[in-house]
């Protein structure tokens, strides 16, 4: 049945209301709910990083609906239409059911048994090892994988294979806040979370359209603002006006590239008007400039400001802002009784990623907007478990489980006895990041890779370049998925993994909460959990590579059934031996634990009865947070122990306004920029299998401003040709006030390859965190054909 | 045009009687209720400023403890309807 976009969003709103209380409305599930034999299953949502709680009702063996939970932490039962339809792919006729293999990748895939896949995959690693050494091979992971699956990959790679080729999709989106938060605060992730919102008097989105990208969170914000109209503000900075922007006091919309001076300007406002917290800054802050973090004198880092006055920044900006523009919401931020930052991939996909945290940061340390109730520094994760699996469990090839640097002997050895494997058996350096993982395929250094639960044929900037590797036959490519994908059409062996609901284990969310979500369905076919497939390989590997060490790594999981048992083992050795000792402690929230936690737990929490209590809200304040009191050096109510600063301060960054990779010129004359839509997610490979949200935005288009449209000649669903110097897609076009003039926005979800915007987007990145450039580049836009019909496209 | 997801609050015994009186409301559709005086309905308006109007329109009613919006969107352009 057809279904209008004006349906589509009238469903959504009352299922928005009807989950607000719990209820399942008439059409969808009501009658269901009475019925006998249904089960409600408590999980999390499979979707992005707010994290929301779920339960999927069951009845004989099969998913019927989904439902939000009232008093959810996360969510109080709200649930944005992905959340509320993810349950679809439980089922799907188009899951991958069995393992699938071709030897050459002109040739078609042939099914085979999962006891010859395992025997092909561990085969092609184990002999690129012999052949090309342990650096020939890699493991490309996401965000969207369990932490049990995440830590087990990275383990046998490790551990195992002696590489630190270990990466993950979260590099493309989150390793500039990683970056951010470590070199501002001296810990990864955020301070404060969701609870603040609720007590905010003022928000500050940056880079972030969270209307629709975090949409459940957005509520949350919106619901404040709406109740207290006059005493809480809402300041929304984006070249872009999104849906996000219709709360706000005020939207900023500044050319792309031009936000660090932004920021620098508020805090010169902050300066000049003495607006700034002087006993924190005494108490807790030191300022720092360069690659050596030089620390410098208050009045040198007033100096460095100088340049960015509201009016210079002003005209830097262009778009709507004027100076009494930024003196005014840099005086909203600095006065309310307490400020929230919000910032995702607008902030962390540039090549001054990291910089543009710690600017944001810098606005927090100075105002004392931190550690307080409604005050925190919040990033926004993209991805379901990009901070539980990648960023705590060692998911980066810099980062080992527990926040651990790999380039720190100590904290190797101590992952090293943790394992029981030979002191030295981790490598010492750094294994490659992303960009340089698929630039070395490209170059023939990397000969065999996994690819677990993401698709980097679409999803990697630039991605034509890529693919060209891809194809190769001279890399070997495995796959886990549950769909086919860009990337599945390039590999080697395909495994078919369990989904979730269809398998047993642990996301952590945004805040540091980590949930669980128990096995309640049998997964398609044979599909099986990533932990299973991966203990089964590594017991090959050891075989063929004759490595008792290999071996040993899977030992303590050697005949654990897999549903249960064998995630709650692999949670166990990393919570209790890992998470020791480190600020992400876990060590409390058990299985036993988190089965009885609804809302999980946030760490730290040594112990189960911290982690009974919820765990800690805030970090580094005394008497919330353990480790502030039990590592506590003086009087101070906070304490700063992060292990990325010696120094115990958060440090104020003196950093410059610099250019994007790419900026318009007269061949290129207009800025792209990317992002998401409220009804799909990443690579749509699930949500353009749900029909209703498919049809509520079937294909990718290009919005452009009204005055650019008239220019160019265009006019609303003409077809147009988005340009850039390495590729270009064809999209037809949307006229709206949203971009502003001289820029265009793409969604990056479709999979029509006329249509995939990665293959126009640039793969410059930032130089500290290593995430590319996807928000910024220059573009034609060019007008091709007037309005043609055009089709959803799916693999 | 906006459309927005609202849960209506009042008294538990006043439900039917607002029900009653939001079915005959220009704008307002009905979509359920709890059974413990919240009711879901969909609103829908042609700006957002008589959307501000429709909600201050049903604050103000006899029965109504609380309009709770849980969902707000504008209409897309007309070329991205969905059309297969
Ligand atoms: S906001 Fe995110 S976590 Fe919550 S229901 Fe939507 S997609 Fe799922």
């Amino acid at each position: 049945m057809k279904q209008s976009r004006r349906d589509f969003l009238k469903t959504s709103a009352a299922l928005s209301a009807a989950s607000y209380l719990g209820v399942q409305l008439p059409d969808t599930v009501s009658s269901a709910l009475a019925a006998e034999g249904d089960s409600w299953h408590r999980g999390t949502c499979r979707l992005c990083g707010v994290g929301c709680r779920v339960e999927l009702g069951v009845r004989s063996g099969k998913p019927f609906a989904i439902r939000g939970v009232a008093d959810a932490r996360t969510n109080y039962g709200f649930l944005c239409m992905k959340g509320m339809y993810f349950w679809h792919c439980i089922g799907h006729t188009d899951r991958l059911t069995h393992p699938l293999y071709r030897a050459k990748k002109s040739e078609a895939f042939k099914q085979i048994s999962w006891d010859e896949a395992l025997d092909i995959a561990a085969t092609a690693f184990a002999d690129v090892v012999k052949t090309h050494g342990s650096d020939a091979v890699a493991y490309y992971g996401s965000g969207q994988c369990l932490t049990e699956e995440t830590y087990l990959f990275q383990k046998i790679m490790r551990g195992g294979l002696k590489t630190n080729n270990v990466e993950g999709n979260p590099r493309l989106c989150m390793a500039s806040a990683v970056g951010g938060y470590l070199s501002s605060f001296g810990a990864d992730e955020p301070i404060g979370g969701y609870s603040d919102l609720e007590k905010a008097h003022c928000f500050f989105i940056i880079g972030s359209n969270t209307a629709e990208a975090h949409p459940v969170l957005f509520r949350r914000i919106m619901r404040r603002k709406l109740d207290n109209p006059d005493t809480v503000k809402v300041i929304n900075a984006d070249p872009r006006v999104s849906q996000t922007s219709r709360i706000a006091d005020k939207h900023l919309q500044f050319k792309p590239g031009s936000d660090l001076s932004l920021l620098n300007a508020m805090a010169k406002v902050i300066i000049d008007e003495k607006l700034y917290d002087t006993d924190f800054l005494a108490n807790y802050a030191v300022f720092r400039q360069g690659a050596e973090s030089t620390e410098v004198t208050f009045s040198e880092y007033v100096k460095f400001l100088e340049p960015y006055t509201p009016e210079a920044v002003a005209k830097i900006c262009g778009g709507n802002i004027s100076a009494d523009d930024i003196r005014e919401v840099a005086r909203w931020f600095a006065n309310s009784k307490g400020t929230v930052s919000l910032w995702c991939m607008g902030i962390n996909q540039r090549i001054q990623g990291v910089w543009a945290n710690n600017l944001i940061n810098n606005l927090h340390i100075l105002t004392g907007q931190l550690c307080k109730e409604g005050a925190d520094s919040l990033s926004l994760t993209g991805q379901p478990n990009a901070c539980g699996g990648v960023r705590e469990a060692g998911g980066l090839c810099h980062i080992l489980p527990g926040h651990r640097p790999v380039d720190n002997e100590k904290m190797r050895n101590q992952v090293e006895e943790a394992w029981g494997v030979p002191i030295g058996r981790i490598p010492a350096k750094p294994g490659r990041h992303t960009m340089d993982m698929f630039a070395a395929i490209n170059s023939g250094a990397i000969r065999a890779i996994w690819v677990n639960c993401t698709s980097p044929a679409q999803s990697l900037p630039n991605c034509d370049l890529y693919i060209k590797g891809m194809e190769k036959d001279d890399c070997f490519i495995i796959c886990t998925d549950i769909f086919p994908t860009r990337t599945t059409e390039l590999a080697n062996l395909i495994l078919p993994a369990a989904f979730h609901f269809e398998k047993t284990g642990v996301y952590g969310c945004t805040e540091r909460r980590s949930q669980i979500t128990l096995k309640a369905v049998d997964a398609p076919g044979e599909a099986k959990p990533e932990v299973w497939i991966v203990r089964e390989w590594a017991k090959r590997l050891a075989v063929k590579l004759d490595d008792p060490v290999i071996a040993h790594c899977v030992k303590d999981f050697d005949n654990l059934e897999e549903d249960y048992a064998l995630p709650r083992a692999i949670w166990d050795e990393y919570t209790q031996k890992l998470t020791a000792g480190r600020d992400s402690d876990l060590r409390g929230a058990s299985y036993p634990v988190l089965e009885r936690m609804a809302d999980g737990v946030q760490w730290p929490a040594l112990t189960e009865e911290q982690a009974l209590t919820g765990g800690t809200v805030k970090k580094f304040v005394k008497g919330l947070d353990p480790l502030a009191d039990s590592l506590s050096q003086n009087d101070l109510p906070y304490q700063f122990y992060g292990p990325a600063h010696a120094d115990r301060k958060l440090w104020v960054w003196l950093r410059a306004q610099a250019d994007p990779s790419e900026v318009p010129d007269a061949e290129y004359p207009f800025y792209l920029s990317t992002g998401r839509i409220i009804d799909h997610w990443h690579t749509m490979s699930m949500t353009g299998r749900v029909p209703e949200l498919l049809r509520a935005n079937p294909y990718a288009h290009v919005e452009i401003n009204p005055e650019d449209a008239k220019e160019l000649g265009v006019q609303p669903g003409d077809m147009v040709e988005i340009r850039s110097r390495r590729g270009s897609n064809l999209l037809p076009a949307k006229i709206y006030e949203g971009p502003m003039k001289g820029m265009v926005f793409a969604y990056w979800h479709d999979q029509e390859k006329s249509r995939m915007i990665n293959r126009v987007t640039k793969d410059d990145y930032d130089p500290g965190s290593k995430e590319p450039e996807f928000k910024i580049c220059a573009v034609q836009i060019r007008r091709v054909a007037g309005p043609k019909p055009i089709k959803p496209f799916l693999l | 045009m906006p459309v927005a997801g609202a849960v209506i609050s009042t008294r538990q015994e006043r439900a039917e009687i607002l029900l009653a009186a939001l079915r005959a409301c220009p704008g307002v559709d009905i979509y359920g209720e709890d059974g413990k005086g919240n009711i879901i309905a969909v609103l829908e308006a042609a700006s957002k400023d008589e959307m501000e109007a429709l909600v201050r329109r049903l604050e103000a009613m006899d029965e109504v403890l609380h309009v709770g919006i849980t969902f707000l969107a504008a209409d897309g352009n007309s070329t991205d309807t969905g059309s297969e």
